[in-house]
């Protein structure tokens, strides 16, 4: 059965379809997670993958059982002696790896190659006789050997766990066909995708290079499929995002981006997108139909197949280059999701003069248009997350500091809190600016509620004068006449409600006779 | 009278019984029959003082390798020639094969130095054969050969399993009908491969078995064809001695005749 995955303080949950969390799934043995680092998440087959708040990069498979991504390899090299009298006569070398299997013999995971021996063994006419590390339990030691004289490994004997050694006279003939993986341990990862059959990442220290695991697998990390992500050295952020979109996987940095295109190591090959462009986030990162949405420093940028493009560049610009609506100190921790259902792209950031993230804004796939900011007292939003439902749909969801995860609805509350809503209109100049005017009756037209009431505060004279008492307006009408306004240069007005349930719906206001008076 | 029979014809020399009427006065020739101490000719004489391995023989008037130790001496000159050639395996055989060719078909041995004529003294049994060349061992050589190439094998077909993986990853069909069929075909093809290294040393061996058995029934021909020729050999040198034998033993005849005939022409006189 489907299921979300969580991590809740230093645990690591689940919800199924139903919507029910789970205990705390059982981590190996030695692994921790931090409660102070962003969990990220891919998946890779029937696999969910978690790096950076692992002590060690994890595989959490469809059952909920949690492994290491890569098995710990042996530490110690096999030792070959002559065992009984037996048919094998040549000079030999041996491996061993760790593996995970599943029930019925399927590779879930391999360790790295451990120690090479020091030397190769001669037999002749005896057993060949293995000592190594027994496997720790859940998993099994593969041994591989050479040829007589040779140099590629060939799987030689699958032995349980417990068990530490294996001998007979197999011959070179009854040895597997082919050599022995490429494999390596996959590094402590801050990053993660997966893309074109395999799983990229970039490692907590080496922040300049782009890894990959061997093609098909979430355990083969090379040590070869390394690609250096220019410029090397240039920040102390290194790789920031990673963005896998159709054929291409995106690399950002503060201020590059580049993408990766091939199928193998022989062709995989790095472009420079733009020089004048990046990502601040991974968590702002979403890609929905072949179209990459993520967060720069000023503002929300799109990667798609007209290349990169700014969303933001209309009338919320300010949003993102200057503090007066955002901490834009606070862009690294920005995260992101997309509706699916309404089509708009939901971006939550910092308000101005906070350091935690209190609010969102959200972008219209379809207008263009953007909305808010919003925000909500109800809790402190932590993660954005489409959890999969028994409808096989998925549900936007927005995890809190409170632990609980929040679903859109319909109803206008939050928690059974109510929504405030807040509105201000432009300040009006009846075309002239400069010369006074007087700002006649005010009329505002609404969508009939069955209860309800909307204050309107009106300011009227200069800019930076302070509002004026406000007028409310009954919401079970459709139309509602209100007093004058009074004199002055210019006319705003802010509309406001915060009943709990209650919906509001503005058709338009006017404001009639406007009469210049003139300049003063 | 009593007395054992003498070798030689030789002239007034005869023991008892052979001749009616004759003298039986006579002894014999040393180590010979029994008798009355009589007078000793010339030859007897000599005959008594031949060295080891020698004969007297009057009609030559001189010494000659008696047939047994002339064989002897061939086989040892043949047996030191073998040892100094590195056959010395086969030397002390042909000692003995020699002393059976002697004895073979009657026929004379008819080797080393010495004399030209010997009285053959054949030793009984068949001639020994050479044994077979084994074929060398080549299971090390086979099996170096069969570990480099599944070396080879083993890496090209891991090399040509990450190029599918990479291609249908590619196109998102990793785990697909097509990548697990070509999988199975790289992993057979390098079955192949090493299937045909080992027919191919299956052959080759038994080629080589093969032109072992050949060089070994050929060695058998041959070897059966010197021994005809051996054969034939001596059985014409047995049939030369025997000829010989019978020429020297008629020239003997004749000369006993001739000195019978001196003696009874004396005796007549005397009578």
């Amino acid at each position: 059965m489907a299921f979300t995955l969580l991590q809740v303080g230093r645990t690591l949950k689940s919800v199924n379809t139903d919507g029910v969390l789970s205990s705390a799934l059982t981590l190996p043995s030695g692994v921790a997670l931090a409660d102070n680092l962003i969990p990220r998440f891919a998946r890779f087959k029937r696999y969910a993958i978690l790096v950076n708040t692992p002590t060690k990069p994890l595989s959490i498979d469809s059952e909920g059982v949690v492994r290491l991504l890569t098995p710990d390899a042996p530490t110690v090299a096999v030792v070959l002696t002559a065992g009984a009298a037996g048919s094998l006569t040549g000079v030999y070398l041996a491996l061993q790896t760790y593996r995970y299997v599943d029930s019925s013999n399927n590779i879930i995971a391999e360790s790295a190659y451990g120690p090479a021996m020091s030397a190769a063994f001669s037999i002749t006419n005896k057993k060949l006789h293995a000592a190594f590390t027994a496997a720790p339990t859940g998993q099994i030691s593969e041994i591989y050997r050479t040829t007589t004289n040779g140099a590629t490994y060939f799987p030689w004997a699958s032995v349980a766990a417990g068990t530490a050694l294996v001998e007979n006279d197999n011959s070179d003939d009854s040895l597997g066909t082919v050599e022995g993986a490429s494999l390596g341990t996959a590094p402590d990862l801050t990053l993660i995708a997966a893309w074109q059959g395999r799983l990229w990442g970039v490692d907590r220290t080496a922040i300049d290079d782009l890894r990959y695991t061997e093609s098909g697998t979430m355990y083969g990390w090379y040590a070869l499929n390394t690609i250096p992500i220019g410029k090397i050295g240039d920040d102390e952020a290194g790789v920031t995002a990673l963005i896998a979109r159709r054929n291409y996987l995106g690399v950002t940095r503060k201020n590059q981006f580049l993408q990766i295109s091939g199928t193998s190591r022989t062709n995989f090959t790095q472009t420079n997108v733009s020089d004048q462009c990046g990502c601040d986030s991974q968590e702002s990162v979403v890609v929905f139909r072949d179209t990459a949405y993520f967060l720069w420093h000023d503002g929300v940028y799109t990667w798609g197949d007209e290349g990169l493009k700014c969303i933001s560049n209309g009338q919320v610009r300010s949003w993102f280059t200057s503090d007066d609506t955002f901490n834009r100190a606070m862009f690294w921790r920005a995260f992101a999701t997309i509706n699916q259902t309404t089509l708009r792209y939901r971006l939550f950031l910092a308000s101005a003069g906070s350091s935690t993230i209190d609010s969102w804004i959200e972008y219209d796939l379809n207008t263009g248009k953007w909305w808010g900011p919003h925000s909500t007292t109800a809790f402190s939003p932590s993660s954005a997350v489409s959890v999969y439902g028994a409808n096989q749909k998925f549900y936007p969801m927005i995890g809190s500091t409170e632990q609980y995860l929040s679903l859109d609805q319909e109803t206008r509350e939050d928690w059974t809190a109510p929504i405030a809503f807040t509105a201000t209109s432009k300040a009006h100049t009846a075309g002239n600016p400069s010369s006074t005017k007087y700002f006649g009756e005010l009329t505002v037209l609404t969508e009939a509620q069955e209860r309800g009431t909307l204050t309107i505060t009106p300011t009227v004279g200069e800019l930076d004068d302070s509002p004026q008492a406000p007028f409310s307006l009954d919401l079970t009408q459709e139309r509602g006449r209100l007093g004058r306004l009074g004199v002055g240069r210019t006319a705003t007005l802010t509309f406001e409600n915060a009943e709990h349930e209650q919906d509001v719906v503005i058709y338009g206001y006017e404001v009639a006779p406007v009469t210049e008076i003139g300049n003063r | 009278m009593a007395g054992g029979v003498s070798r030689g014809p030789y002239p007034g020399i005869y023991t008892g019984g052979q001749t009616p009427g004759a003298p039986t006065n006579l002894k014999g020739p040393t180590g010979g029959g029994t008798g009355v101490e009589g007078t000793y000719t010339p030859d007897d004489v000599r005959q008594s003082n031949s060295p080891t391995g020698y004969e007297w023989n009057p009609i030559d008037a001189g010494y000659q390798r008696t047939p047994t130790s002339t064989g002897t001496r061939g086989g040892q000159e043949v047996s030191a020639f073998m040892n100094a050639a590195g056959f010395g395996g086969l030397a002390g055989g042909l000692t003995g094969a020699l002393g059976g060719l002697q004895g073979a078909g009657g026929g004379a041995a008819a080797f080393g130095g010495g004399s030209s004529q010997m009285q053959p003294n054949f030793a009984s049994g068949p001639i020994s054969a050479v044994g077979h060349i084994g074929m060398p061992d080549q299971t090390g050589a086979e099996n170096a050969t069969f570990a480099s190439a599944k070396d080879h094998v083993g890496q090209n077909s891991k090399a040509a399993l990450s190029a599918l993986n990479d291609a249908m990853a590619g196109q998102g069909m990793l785990g697909s009908g097509a990548q697990v069929q070509g999988s199975r075909d790289i992993i057979q093809s390098g079955m192949g491969e090493l299937g045909d290294v080992r027919r191919q040393q299956a052959v080759t061996h038994a080629g080589n078995a093969l032109d072992v058995a050949k060089m070994g029934y050929q060695g058998d021909i041959a070897q059966r064809g010197q021994n005809i020729q051996a054969q034939e050999a001596n059985a014409r040198l047995a049939q030369e001695a025997n000829q010989l034998a019978f020429q020297r033993q008629q020239a003997g005849t004749n000369q006993q005749l001739q000195l019978m005939s001196l003696a009874l022409s004396g005796l007549k006189g005397l009578y």
